[in-house]
């Protein structure tokens, strides 16, 4: 009985790795490129930047200032002047409902699917 | 045990569950994703599922998670808790009760619902399905964490006899 538990257990905890491996490799590759990095700033949109268009835009938060960069169909946070700067440290995010934060300035950049919506199939 | 004596372990467990908490809350182990945790206080419960009645464990489960919420967390981050130790305590008595598995089973099976129910109240709460990503490193941290718990648990139990 008490090596029948064991087993099950085992099995139990293998079922459970397997599922964590399995929904990870789901979600991989399901994911989609985005199209365009919404920025909000307290949760007011401020600056929708397409993902095809490179450049660096300085986004005034009134408590600061944070430049997001586009590249490469990537955006990040290429410079800030908030106090942990994590959000410069989370580098970059290209796919869809990936999104970088900066607490200090309330900011936040969200991927977005392609301009027809974000279930839209986005890519290019 | 005699009536005065149940109630006596029961109330001690529950405060013991609640210093548990608050230990926990002192190691910053969620630092990547939100949820990834030890679950300390879920050794107490096991303990009070092996060794008193299922309602006494269930009082000493949702009696610690309503003072933690009160004495360290937000009405927010007690909806998150209640949620995970609701369904969490439901899939350990069940599994134990079935018999074909031991406290660690029990303890990973637990750790794994209660990850699983506050990443579905978050989704609810957000209105976003985005957490989704969160359950790949959620089911694995509370495998991890379950093993652990699950072992000490098993440990406790053996050890401690509470006649």
């Amino acid at each position: 009985m008490k090596q029948k538990r064991l087993k099950n257990d085992i099995l139990l905890i293998l079922a459970l790795l397997l599922l964590a491996g399995a929904a990870w490799a789901v979600l991989r590759l399901t994911r989609r490129s985005g199209g365009a990095a919404v920025v909000t700033v307290d949760g007011v949109a401020v600056a929708t930047l397409p993902l095809g268009e490179d450049g660096r835009f300085p986004i005034d938060t009134g408590t600061g200032c944070n430049t997001v960069e586009v590249s490469g169909g990537r955006v990040r946070v290429a410079d800030a002047d908030c106090p942990d700067r994590l959000c410069v440290r989370s580098g970059w995010a290209q796919y869809t409902g990936e999104s970088i934060v900066c607490l200090p300035h309330k900011l936040v950049v969200t991927v977005r699917g392609g301009a027809a919506g974000p279930d839209a199939v986005a890519g290019g | 045990m005699g009536r005065t004596k149940k109630l006596a372990v029961a109330a001690l467990l529950t405060a013991l569950a609640l210093v548990l908490s608050y230990l926990e809350a002192l190691i910053p182990l969620s630092l990547a994703v939100p949820g990834v945790k030890l679950g300390l206080p879920n050794l107490v419960v096991i303990f009070a599922l092996y060794r008193l009645r299922p309602g006494a464990a269930a009082g000493i489960s949702l009696l610690r998670v309503a003072l933690a919420g009160l004495l360290f967390g937000n009405g927010l981050a007690l909806a998150y808790s209640a949620a995970g130790a609701v369904f969490s305590f439901l899939v350990m008595l069940g599994l134990k009760q079935s018999g074909k598995f031991g406290c660690v089973g029990v303890s990973v099976a637990g750790a794994v619902a209660h990850n699983l129910a506050q990443i579905l109240t978050a989704a609810l709460l957000l209105e976003t399905g985005r957490l989704v990503w969160y359950f790949p490193v959620l089911c694995l941290s509370g495998t991890v964490a379950g093993v652990c718990i699950g072992l000490l648990a098993a440990l406790l139990v053996k050890r401690v006899d509470l006649k």
